[in-house]
């Protein structure tokens, strides 16, 4: 069960890097982290670390390209940035979430009546 | 699709490049960290604090490497290369355990191997043709059961009306004579076909055309295709070959194409010319067509006989003759058709053996493992202690015994390709079929993977499974001998090697049941005198002597002059030389009713031989007389016949007198002609002559050779002088007749007799080695575990000793379990060797299949070798001085 869980972290987690990515441009892994945790109001609690293993994933599948560069601060950091391919990809899981969410959200209106 | 073989590709890369990519996210990570440690600092942290928060923040970097690493690559691949590397290193370290365990899987895997190359050959590669499962032979059967020709008119009918065949064809085999202004005359085995023969097989020629349907009729121009060995060895591979103009059977023909090479269909054909059907074939008189078909698409082979049976009712009920000759229609696979019937079971038994002395082999493997992996029960729990799943230390070990058994693999294949070469060698002078091949191909070294893997596991399962069940808190404790771990461990190692003992006591009794009747053919005394008599071949072109006259004129010039020669003393002709027999025939009985058709009728064998023939084979007559030169023509005409004859046919009475008939041969011509009666004239001593199913003792009738005097002969000549001298004064007689005339190669009567007996000679070797590689397997496995036995209770040995146990005491300790084991091994052996060997009576020659002179020798043979194991084991365990072994640890 507690993987059924992480899987859906996982794929939550890959939506909203794909979103944020695609809303504010290139960013490196710090940025990506803080972005999140920002707009979930520390409703999402993780290893900051974490969220490499996801990007890493996204990498490999081509949605996001990564590449090295500097920061504003002068620092090094590796950037990565949505593709072509990513961005279809968040199209469709978009529309896959709304969906399933509209459902879920219909159902427990229902129960609640 | 893309996108998964995207990520497959691009995690195989990451594994490929594992250490940069590695340093890569701790850079990655540290960037991470310092930028955490930036926005502390700025809000006025002290240094060494933001970073320990930023660390805090970010998570545990060694565990996430791990992680980003499993996430990035393909984690099993990476354990599994893990395990390898291990394994390779453990090989290494125990180099002779691992030597040991190699040889062992190397003869076990070897002899696998060329036990499925001989399996494949037969079975599995079979005919080359494109499709040639699809292809089915098609005769008629006889009421007897065997197989009989069809005419061309039953040929047509088929292919006219059968649906569920793409194509019939047929042909009929014969020795066919080439000449040309080239090279001198030879004979060549050939084939009349129909044209679309190589059509329905798929095969294409070489060069030049295919048959096509005008060159059936009968006044197309004659076209002859030539096989690849014509091709190269008399024509030197021309080019020009095609067009060129030659005579076949004395007769003009064209030659219009050349077959690849190993292209020899049917038979051992090496020419083929169209099939051009004369009235008789057609007209249904004569049946000497052998037929085959393809099978149309989606068709089966049931659908396909219930068609045939139909079509054949049909032919049956409208021609009175063949309701009375043939019972029905064969439909078989090339296989069975053309793959002859003692063979089959022959190659079977082959097979079985290899996966005994397969099985053999792991099972003295496992033993090894399992006296190392009793060793390493110290390190397995620390693996336990440290986390590892019992499935991951089992799968580890396996890794570790499949690695090893492909290592033996390796050094199998190269033994196999010895055996595999040593085996084809010697079936060639057998002179098999012309599409076995005994080679290793693609097909066999997939095989040996799968069995180096099979192996792998089949020998590691049990050790991997005993270990891992180790109590780690035990093993851990006890400095890895668990006494209780062992005492299990040890009373597996020997059911292991109850279970070796049996299996090779199986297989020495099949080795020791092929071996005893091979050296029983070899100690059979022929029954004649085989020192200075040798055979030669002669083949009369059809083209100079057409008629019987003819052929009585040569040899009645050629014996006289031959007898001539100094130093031969005796020469006859003969169709066939012993210990063959001649072609078969039904034979009617005096008591028989003669109108009875084909069914029951017994089978007796024909050779044709000149006046002489007993006396130079120095065979006596007890009853009866001769041949004399009358008897040829004379109007009773007379037979000899065989003892066995005598004896199976006319038990306990004087056959000298009596009649015998031969039923009318519908192969040349239906009904024609009634019972031929002959008179016995005399009864041979028995002798070696006969086929090879009933060890060359059939029941044979000799009838006079210029009765009806055949192209082919073999003379038989009895000498003192050496077989070249001998080849070269016939050749200059035969030759001062015809000097076109050619004498095949001499042999003599040994070389003959070793001709026929060479397929037993292979398969009793065979057998031998199998069963000694089996034999050396077992003791030595035997030996392996008394020597674990007796190292593991030293200790125990020292405390029977200190409480004073005799040394005899301490010996029969051991002793007894070695017998044990050996009696185990023969109670569980025994019974099956003697069922399996009832089975395998097929090629039993002289011997019984539960003979005492071969049950007795591996009684004897597995002790002495048993004993001989345990006797070094048994002396170190009496050895033992107590007061070190007390203190052993």
């Amino acid at each position: 069960m507690g993987e059924n869980k992480s899987d859906i972290l996982q794929g939550t987690l890959d939506l909203m890097v794909l979103k944020t990515l695609d809303a504010m441009g290139p960013m490196h892994g710090f940025g990506i982290a803080r972005r999140i945790e920002q707009i979930a109001e520390d409703a999402l609690q993780i290893n900051q670390g974490t969220i490499y293993l996801c990007l890493i994933r996204l990498v490999q599948q081509g949605w996001i390209d990564a590449e090295w560069g500097t920061s504003e601060n002068n620092r090094r950091a590796k950037f990565y940035a949505i593709s072509k391919s990513g961005k279809k990809q968040l199209a469709e899981e978009t529309r896959n979430w709304e969906r399933v969410s509209g459902v879920i959200g219909r159902v427990l209106q229902l129960s609640k009546r | 699709m893309p996108t998964r073989l995207r990520l497959l590709v691009a995690r195989l890369r990451a594994l490929l490049a594992n250490r940069r990519l590695d340093e890569e996210f701790s850079e990655e990570l540290e960037s991470h960290i310092t930028f955490l440690a930036d926005e502390h600092i700025a809000r006025g942290v002290a240094p060494p604090e933001a970073r320990r928060l930023a660390v805090l923040r970010v998570g545990n970097p060694t565990s996430l490497r791990l992680q980003h690493r499993d996430a990035r690559s393909v984690p099993w691949l990476q354990d599994l290369w893990q395990d390898l590397r291990f394994a390779a290193r453990l090989i290494v370290k125990d180099r002779w355990l691992s030597a040991a365990a190699v040889a062992a899987i190397a003869l076990g895997i070897g002899a696998n191997t060329v036990g499925f190359t001989i399996i494949n050959a037969a079975f599995v590669r079979g005919f080359s043709f494109d499709a040639a499962d699809r292809l089915y032979a098609i005769s008629w059967r006889h009421p007897a059961g065997r197989r009989t020709p069809a005419s061309v008119a039953d040929l047509n009918d088929w292919r006219d009306q059968a649906r569920t065949f793409s194509g019939i064809a047929g042909y009929s085999f014969d020795l066919l004579d080439l000449s040309d202004n080239v090279a001198p005359p030879e004979q060549a085995p050939g084939s009349r076909v129909t044209a679309n023969h190589f059509a329905v097989l798929r095969q294409q020629p070489l060069l030049g055309r295919d048959f096509v349907a005008a060159d059936e009729r009968r006044d197309a121009e004659p076209v002859v295709i030539i096989g690849y060995d014509i091709w190269k060895n008399r024509y030197a591979k021309a080019a020009d070959v095609l067009g060129r103009s030659v005579r076949v059977n004395g007769r003009a023909a064209t030659i219009v194409g050349v077959m690849p090479e190993r292209m020899k269909f049917p038979e051992n054909s090496e020419l083929w010319m169209p099939l051009v059907p004369t009235d008789e074939q057609v007209a249904r008189r004569i049946r000497s067509v052998s037929a085959f078909g393809r099978l149309a698409d989606g068709v089966s082979a049931e659908a396909a006989v219930t068609e045939l049976s139909g079509l054949a009712e049909r032919i049956r009920a409208a021609n009175p003759d063949y309701a009375q000759q043939v019972a029905g229609i064969r439909v078989e696979t090339f296989l069975q058709r053309f793959l002859g019937g003692a063979v089959r079971p022959m190659f079977i038994t082959v097979m079985a053996a290899v996966i005994f002395v397969l099985l053999i082999a792991c099972a003295n493997v496992a033993n090894l493992m399992l006296s190392r992996s009793t060793h390493r029960a110290r390190e397995i729990a620390v693996r336990y202690s440290m986390g590892a799943t019992r499935a991951r230390v089992i799968r580890q070990l396996l890794v570790e015994s499949v690695a090893l058994s492909a290592v033996g693999g390796a050094a199998g294949l190269g033994l196999a390709w010895i055996g595999v070469g040593a085996f084809d060698a010697a079936i060639q002078t057998s002179q098999p079929p012309y599409w076995l091949v005994f080679a290793i191909d693609y097909r066999v070294l997939a095989y040996v993977a799968g069995i180096c893997v099979a192996t792998g596991i089949l020998f590691g399962l049990a050790p991997a499974l005993h270990v891992s069940r180790h109590n780690q808190n035990d093993a851990l404790k006890e400095g890895g001998r668990g006494p209780a771990g062992g005492r299990r461990a040890s009373r597996f190692a020997g059911r292991l090697v109850v279970a070796e003992l049996a299996l090779t006591v199986v297989l020495l009794c099949g080795a020791g049941l092929m071996l005893r009747s091979f050296l029983a053919l070899y100690a059979t005394d022929p029954g004649f005198d085989v020192n200075g008599l040798a055979r030669m071949r002669l083949h009369l072109q059809p083209s100079g002597y057409p008629t019987v006259e003819s052929r009585n004129a040569f040899f009645d010039r050629l014996l006289p002059s031959l007898a001539a020669v100094p130093g031969l003393s005796h020469v006859a002709v003969t169709t066939n030389a012993p210990p063959l027999d001649g072609s078969e025939r039904e034979i009617v009985l005096k008591g028989d009713r003669q109108d009875h058709p084909g069914a029951d009728r017994p089978v007796v064998s024909t050779v044709a031989i000149t006046p002489g023939y007993f006396t130079a084979l120095g065979v006596p007559i007890p009853r009866g007389r001769d041949f004399s030169a009358l008897d040829a023509t004379a109007s009773d005409r007379p037979v000899i016949i065989s003892a066995v004859m005598a004896e199976r046919y006319f038990p306990g009475q004087d056959p000298v007198g009596d009649r015998v008939g031969f039923a009318p041969d519908e192969r040349e011509g239906a009904a024609v002609g009634a019972v031929d009666w002959r008179t016995i004239v005399g009864v041979s001593a028995p002798f070696l002559q006969g086929s090879s199913d009933e060890a060359f003792r059939s029941a044979v009738v000799y009838i006079p050779f210029r009765e009806d005097t055949p192209r082919s002969a073999s003379l038989l000549v009895r000498s003192s002088l050496p077989p070249a001298a001998l080849m070269a004064d016939v050749r200059r007689a035969v030759q001062a007749i015809d000097p076109d005339q050619p004498v095949l190669t001499i042999q003599t009567m040994p070389e003959v007799l070793a001709e026929e007996r060479v397929i037993y000679r292979i398969f009793a070797t065979l057998f031998a080695v199998l069963a000694a590689i089996a034999l050396a397997l077992s003791s030595v496995g035997l030996y392996a575990v008394m020597a674990n036995a007796v190292t593991q209770r030293t200790q125990e040995i020292g405390v029977r000793m200190a409480v004073g146990a005799q040394r005899w005491q301490v010996s029969w300790l051991f002793l007894k379990r070695a017998l044990l084991h050996l009696l185990l091994g023969l109670a569980l052996g025994m019974p099956a060797a003697l069922a399996l060997a009832r089975l395998a009576r097929f090629r039993l020659v002289e011997v019984e299949p539960n003979d005492p002179v071969t049950m007795v020798g591996i009684i004897v043979i597995l002790a002495a070798v048993s004993c001989a194991a345990a006797v070094l084991p048994v002396r170190k365990a009496a050895r033992v001085d107590p007061s070190v072994a007390l203190r052993a640890d």
